[in-house]
C-alpha cells in the first residue's frame, strides 16, 4: 500500500510544479510584451519629441512667431484691461 | 626612460624669447639625457649667443636653404634622440613636465608616431585669442585629458575620418615630439609651409597613432595691430591653399554665420570668466573686428591665385608676392571623385560584417514545449500588398490568437524606411492583418525570444547572431537565390542555407530542395487563403475574359511569356479580352487590353469572379495569387513544372499547367474556353483545395513546427554545417 501511495504524492507535487512553472512562463511572457510595449511607447515619445523640436526650430514657425503673438496679446486683452481697471482704482477686487 | 632625448628648435632671429624659451627647456625634469639643438638659418639679433649660453648644439644653414619641412627633416638627421621634440623660438614650454608629458604621451597608445600639446596665449595676448586656442584644443580629449587619433578603417571610421579630417590630422609643429622610427618611414614633407598638418596626415594614414597631451602645454601667440593680423593670416591661408588645396568657405551669409558663431563663443568665454557691462561690450567689439578681419584674411589668402602680384604683396606679412600651388600628392582617403560615392551606411556592410562564416547563436535549453511561446520576426521593409508580408502577419496574428507573444523588429539595411515602430504597426493593422506585436526599426530593441524567425534572406544575416534564443527558425517563403543572376546577391543568398538555421518551407517542392540541395530540417507550411475576401462563384463568366498576373518586375512570373501566349491565342481566337494587374508600371504589351496596375484585394476578387480564366505563373514557389483565383472559383492556367505539380498535381485536378511555350499556353487557354464544364468542375475542385489550406491549418503547423524544434534542443549549439567548415 505504501508505494501507490509514494508514487500519488510524488506525481502530485510533479503537478504542482508543473503549474508553478506554467505561471511563472506566463509571467515571463507578460513581462516580455511589457517590456516591448514599453519601448516601444519609448520610441513613439522620442519620435514625436523630435518632430516637435523640427517644427519649432523650422524657418516657417520662426517667420510667422509675430502672428502667433499678436493672437496671443489679443487674447490677454480683456485680461490685461481688467488689471488695468484695478491698478487705477487702487482697489482690491471684490470675491465674486 | 633612458637615453637621448632631443629638444629641437628652428632659429631665425628670435631673440625676444630664444632665452626663456631654452631657460624653460633646461628646466625639464626627465630621466633622460637631453640633448638641444638649435638649427640657424641667419640669425643677426644676438640669437645665436643666447643659444650657445643655453649649451645648445648648433647647426647653421643658409638663409635660403631652410624650408619648414626640409629643415625639419635635417634636425631629425642631426638629433641624436630616438624622441625629438620640436619648438619654435617663442614657443616657451609652461612647466618643467613639458617634455615628460610629450614623453608620456607615446605610452598612451600602442604605435603612437607623435605626441603634441596644447598652445597658452602669453598674458598680454587678447581673450580673442585666449578664447580661440581653448575652443581649438578643446577638440582633443576636451583640452584636459588625453586624447589618441588614430584612424579606424572601418566604412564607419573612414566616413567618420572623411567628415572632419583636421580634426585627426591636426599636428603642430610649435609643440610636438616626434618618434624616430615613425619618421624613418614617414619624414616630414619637403614643403614650404603646413609640413605639420602633411605629416600628422601621413603618420595616420601610414597607421600610427597621434596622441594629445593637455600637460605638454607651451606658452606662443603673436600680437599684431589689425592689418598685421589680416596679414598673418593671408600667409597662413596662402600656405594652405599651395600645400593642402585648401579654400575656406565663403558667402555672404555663410561668413556673417560663421561671424556670429564665433562672436557668441566668444561672449559665452568672456562671461564665464566674469566680464559684464561696459567691459564686455568694448570686449565684444574687439572680437568682432578680429573674426572678420580673420575670415577675410582666410578667404582672399585661400583664393590668393585670384588676386594681382600687387595685392598679394601688400597683403602678405612676408612681402611676397608669388602663388604657387604644389603638387602634393592628394591622401588616397580623402580623396574625392564625382563618380565615387564613398557611404558609410553602404548597404551590404551587414553581409560583410557576417563574417567569417558562422552558425546560429543558440541559448542551451531543456527542450519543454508546453505553454505560450514568446517570438521575435525578423522581416524587411514592405509596401501595401506585399503577399510575403501578408503571410508573415498573418501568421502572427494567428499566433497571438493562440496566447503566443511576438514582436516584429524590421530589419532595412538600404534605409528604405523613414517612418518609427508605432507608424508601421498602424500600417499593419489597416492594410494586413490586426496583429498586436510591437514593432520596432532595427535590431537595437531586440532583447530575448524563445524563437527568433528569420522572414527573407538579408533578415538571415542578423538573426543568426540574436542573443538569448532558444532557437533560430528560417521561413523559407521561396527559393531566393533564383531571384538573382549570377552574382554576390546568389551567392550571400545561399550562404544563408548553410548558417544552421532549422527551416520552415511554403510548399513541398521548396522543403524538397531545402533537403536535398543543402541537407536541411525543414517543416512545411501550406499558406491559408483569405476565403472570406476570396468567396467562390459558380456563376455565369464572362467569356473570353483573362485575368492575368502581370507583376513584369518580379521575373519568376514570367510575365513576358504570358504575354507571348496570350499574343498567340489572340491570333488564333476572335473575342479574347485581357486585364492585367499586379504592377504598379506601365506594360509594353503586344495586344490591347487594360492594365489595372495595383488593386485592393476586394476590386481584385472582383475580377476573379467574372474573368473566364486567369492566368498566374510561378517559376519558383507556387504564388498567393494562384490560391487567390482558386478561391473564386476561377480556371487557372499555371505552368508545367515540378514545383507547381507538387502542389497542384497533374494538369486538369486543380489547374491547367501548360507547357512553357506560346503556343503551350494557348492551348491551355483554349481548352478552358472550349469545355467550360470541365474548366468549372476543375475549378470546383480547386475550391475545395483551397477551403483546407486555412489560415488556422498554417497556424496548425506552424505552432507543431515551432514545438518540434524546440522539443529537440541543437546538441551543440556551436556546430557548424558541413559546407561552412569546408
Amino acid at each position: 500500500m505504501a508505494e501507490p501511495s509514494r508514487r500519488n504524492d510524488t506525481d502530485e507535487r510533479a503537478s504542482r510544479a508543473e503549474a508553478a512553472l506554467e505561471e511563472v512562463l506566463a509571467e515571463r511572457n507578460r513581462l516580455w510584451e511589457e517590456l516591448h510595449r514599453q519601448r516601444a511607447d519609448e520610441h513613439e515619445a522620442a519620435y514625436y519629441r523630435q518632430l516637435y523640436h523640427q517644427v519649432v526650430s523650422s524657418r516657417s514657425w520662426k517667420l510667422t512667431a509675430p502672428l502667433r503673438s499678436a493672437k496671443w496679446f489679443v487674447r490677454q486683452v480683456p485680461e490685461l484691461a481688467r488689471r488695468l481697471r484695478r491698478f487705477l482704482s487702487h482697489r482690491p477686487q471684490a470675491p465674486r | 626612460m633612458t637615453g637621448i632625448v632631443t629638444v629641437a628648435i628652428p632659429v631665425l632671429n628670435g631673440a625676444e624669447y630664444l632665452d626663456e624659451v631654452l631657460s624653460a627647456v633646461r628646466r625639464q625634469v626627465i630621466d633622460a639625457e637631453l640633448e638641444l639643438l638649435v638649427v640657424d638659418s641667419g640669425s643677426d639679433d644676438g640669437s645665436l649667443e643666447i643659444a650657445q649660453r643655453h649649451q645648445a648644439r648648433i647647426h647653421e644653414i643658409p638663409k635660403i636653404e631652410f624650408t619648414h619641412g626640409g629643415t625639419r627633416n635635417l634636425i631629425m638627421e642631426l638629433a641624436q634622440g630616438d624622441r625629438v621634440a620640436f619648438l619654435t623660438q617663442d614657443a616657451t614650454p609652461a612647466g618643467d613636465r613639458w617634455l615628460a608629458s610629450l614623453l608620456e604621451g607615446f605610452d598612451a597608445a600602442p604605435g603612437v608616431g607623435v605626441v603634441f600639446g596644447p598652445h597658452e596665449t602669453r598674458p598680454k595676448a587678447s581673450h580673442v585669442l585666449k578664447a580661440e586656442m581653448e575652443r581649438h584644443f578643446a577638440n582633443w580629449g576636451g583640452g584636459a585629458e588625453i586624447d589618441v587619433q588614430s584612424i579606424d578603417r572601418s566604412p564607419q571610421g573612414l566616413s567618420a575620418y572623411r567628415a572632419e579630417p583636421w580634426r585627426f590630422t591636426f599636428l603642430s609643429s610649435v609643440n610636438c615630439c616626434l618618434d624616430r622610427e615613425a619618421w624613418q618611414s614617414v619624414p616630414f614633407r619637403e614643403v614650404p609651409y603646413a609640413e605639420d598638418q602633411l605629416l600628422g596626415r601621413d603618420l595616420l594614414e601610414a597607421g600610427y597613432a597621434k596622441v594629445f597631451h593637455p600637460d605638454a602645454r607651451v606658452l606662443h601667440s603673436h600680437h599684431y595691430r589689425s592689418f598685421g593680423f589680416l596679414r598673418r593670416y593671408f600667409d597662413e591661408y596662402r600656405g594652405l591653399r599651395e600645400v593642402l588645396g585648401y579654400r575656406e568657405p565663403a558667402g555672404p551669409l555663410r561668413t556673417l554665420r560663421s561671424i556670429r558663431t564665433l562672436y557668441r563663443s566668444d561672449k559665452a568665454w568672456l562671461r564665464r570668466h566674469g566680464i559684464r557691462g561696459a567691459r564686455l561690450a568694448w570686449a565684444l567689439a574687439g572680437s568682432l573686428r578680429h573674426h572678420t578681419i580673420r575670415l577675410t584674411g582666410a578667404i582672399l589668402g585661400s583664393r590668393a591665385g585670384r588676386l594681382p602680384p600687387g595685392v598679394r604683396r601688400i597683403l602678405s606679412l612676408e612681402r611676397r608676392s608669388t602663388f604657387e600651388p604644389l603638387p602634393v600628392e592628394e591622401s588616397p582617403l580623402l580623396r574625392s571623385d564625382p563618380l565615387v560615392d564613398v557611404r558609410a551606411d553602404w548597404g551590404w556592410e551587414f553581409v560583410r560584417r557576417a563574417y567569417p562564416a558562422r552558425d546560429v547563436l543558440l541559448d542551451p535549453h531543456s527542450g519543454r514545449t508546453r505553454g505560450a511561446t514568446t517570438s521575435a520576426w525578423i522581416v524587411p521593409p514592405w509596401g501595401i500588398g506585399s503577399g510575403g508580408h501578408a503571410v508573415i502577419f498573418r501568421l502572427i496574428a494567428e499566433l497571438e490568437r493562440r496566447g503566443h507573444s511576438c514582436a516584429i523588429f524590421v530589419f532595412d539595411p538600404f534605409g528604405w524606411n523613414a517612418r518609427p515602430g508605432a507608424d508601421l504597426r498602424q500600417e499593419i493593422r489597416e492594410h494586413f492583418t490586426p496583429v498586436e506585436a510591437q514593432v520596432f526599426v532595427g535590431l537595437e530593441d531586440f532583447d530575448s525570444a524563445d524563437i527568433a524567425v528569420a522572414t527573407n534572406w538579408w533578415t538571415a544575416y542578423p538573426t543568426r547572431d540574436l542573443p538569448r534564443c532558444r532557437e533560430k527558425v528560417y521561413l523559407v517563403q521561396d527559393y531566393e537565390p533564383s531571384f538573382y543572376p549570377a552574382s554576390a546577391e546568389e551567392l550571400w543568398t545561399e550562404a544563408t542555407y548553410r548558417m544552421g538555421y532549422r527551416c520552415i518551407a511554403y510548399t513541398p517542392w521548396l522543403a524538397d530542395l531545402l533537403r536535398d540541395q543543402y541537407q536541411l530540417e525543414v517543416a512545411e507550411l501550406d499558406c491559408g487563403t483569405d476565403l472570406d475576401t476570396y468567396p467562390f462563384s459558380d456563376e455565369e463568366r464572362e467569356p473570353g475574359l483573362i485575368a492575368v498576373y502581370a507583376r513584369r518586375e518580379t521575373p519568376r512570373r514570367a510575365v513576358e511569356l504570358a504575354f507571348a501566349g496570350l499574343a498567340t491565342l489572340l491570333e488564333r481566337r476572335p473575342g479574347v479580352r485581357v486585364v492585367l494587374f499586379g504592377s504598379p508600371f506601365p506594360q509594353t504589351v503586344p495586344f490591347p487590353c487594360r492594365n489595372l496596375g495595383v488593386v485592393p484585394p476586394s476590386e481584385l476578387a472582383a475580377l476573379y469572379r467574372r474573368a473566364s480564366a486567369g492566368v498566374v505563373f510561378s517559376l519558383t514557389n507556387l504564388s498567393l495569387v494562384t490560391q487567390e483565383m482558386m478561391a473564386s472559383g476561377l480556371p487557372v492556367v499555371e505552368l508545367d513544372r515540378q514545383n507547381v505539380r507538387s502542389v497542384l498535381g497533374t494538369s486538369g485536378d486543380l489547374a491547367t499547367l501548360a507547357e512553357p511555350t506560346p503556343d503551350g499556353i494557348a492551348d491551355a487557354l483554349e481548352a478552358i474556353f472550349d469545355d467550360r464544364a470541365r474548366a468549372m468542375e476543375m475549378a470546383g475542385r480547386a475550391r475545395a483545395f483551397v477551403e483546407q489550406r486555412t489560415w488556422n491549418r498554417a497556424c496548425d503547423e506552424l505552432e507543431q513546427a515551432f514545438a518540434d524544434f524546440l522539443a529537440s534542443p541543437r546538441a551543440n549549439p556551436e556546430r557548424r554545417s558541413l559546407a561552412l567548415r569546408t
